[in-house]
């Protein structure tokens, strides 16, 4: 079941931010996705977090001291939105 | 013109500055807080002011030996307009150069510098907006700042490596958030390359300790792109190729150069024998 969310965030990631040569398989879910991971930006973070609103309904204020945390790897993210939208609704 | 007589030329460049710069702060100040009905007609009247005085200084520090650097030569033009000027950073004074050369400049400045109680009012008449330290929250409303001075046909000008070049030489790759702000906008991006040969006020390099040789700042204007139907990333990497393209040209250029000076000064030749 956990899983199917590392997936959407994955899908979610490389079509939200259209990382032309990148496919959701080749994300490790444990990497980091900002600089030395996946190389993401801080423009990719607002992007982002833009696209977690729209598909999971979950928030992150941009003003929040934990987004370095939270925005670390799809584990994380995966991890962030299960603690606040319930692991049922969106595994 | 050696370091022992560029000294005394920069501790009088540096007095006539702070003779100055009181009465010019004064006057920018009063003027700022002037009340107006129309923000963007006094903003671009201290954008002129700031523009003059820029001229001023970069004539002055011209005549003194200090920085070769004419506005008035700059290579290329921005086109007329709102547009995205984007531009490495190689020394302090490329800040003046570009602002001297352009007309209804505005730019992202450092938080450090932005909130200082004396340097507001002032930097916010005038247009400019705070940069960004990092915060995404910051960020945004960076961008959201830059586009508006964009719909009010400002030029913004941003330094895509977010810092001064390395010390080492070269430049840090390109940021994102100016081409961001192109793209959001709908307006070009014009890409400027600075060059500064010897490299002088790079970061950690005070004033007081010039290169052996006068120093040679080149502004080159290159021509704008649209953001139109390609990505910012994309953006970003085409404008990042086009201003280190531009900068190894010129080292090309000058490494060409001095081995032909070398070439023609052979000991006991005069350079037209050698020529021959």
């Amino acid at each position: 079941m956990s899983d199917s969310l590392e997936s959407r965030l994955k899908k979610l990631i490389v079509e939200s931010l259209m990382l032309e040569d990148v496919k959701p398989e080749d994300i490790d879910t444990e990497a980091p996705l900002f600089v030395e991971g996946l190389g993401l930006d801080s423009i990719d973070a607002l992007e982002l977090a833009l696209a977690i609103h729209q598909e999971f309904g979950v928030k992150t204020s941009p003003e929040d001291e934990r987004n370095r945390e939270i925005f670390y790897s799809v584990k994380s993210l995966a991890d962030f939105i299960r603690s606040e939208t319930g692991a049922a609704t969106v595994a | 013109m050696p370091l022992v007589v560029r000294y005394p030329l920069i501790i009088a460049l540096l007095a006539i500055y702070f003779v100055l710069a009181p009465f010019g702060y004064l006057a920018f100040a009063l003027y700022a807080r002037l009340p107006t009905r129309d923000p963007d007609a006094r903003a671009r009247r201290l954008q002129w002011v700031m523009r003059r005085a820029f001229r001023l200084y970069l004539d002055t520090v011209r005549t003194l030996r200090v920085l070769d650097y004419d506005p008035r030569k700059v290579q290329g033009r921005a086109p007329d307009g709102a547009c995205v000027l984007v531009t490495n950073h190689p020394t302090l004074t490329d800040f003046p150069a570009i602002v001297a050369a352009t007309d209804g400049v505005v730019t992202a400045v450092k938080p450090s510098v932005y909130y200082r109680w004396w340097a507001r009012p002032l930097l916010e008449a005038a247009g400019h907006f705070p940069g960004c330290d990092g915060r995404p929250a910051e960020l945004e409303r960076l961008i959201e700042n830059a586009c508006d001075r964009l719909a009010r046909g400002y030029r913004v000008l941003i330094f895509a490596e977010g810092t001064r070049s390395p010390r080492e030489g070269g430049i840090h790759p390109f940021g994102r958030a100016a081409f961001e702000i192109a793209k959001r906008a709908g307006v070009p991006v014009v890409p400027i390359m600075a060059r500064c040969n010897p490299r002088w006020l790079i970061r950690g390099q005070g004033i007081l300790n010039p290169p052996a040789e006068m120093p040679k700042l080149r502004i080159e204007v290159l021509d704008p792109i649209r953001p139109t139907g390609i990505s910012s990333r994309k953006l970003r990497d085409m404008v990042e190729a086009q201003v280190r393209n531009r900068l190894a040209f010129h080292a090309n250029e000058e490494a060409l150069r001095g081995a032909e000076i070398d070439h023609v000064r052979l000991p006991g030749i005069s350079p037209e024998e050698a020529h021959r």
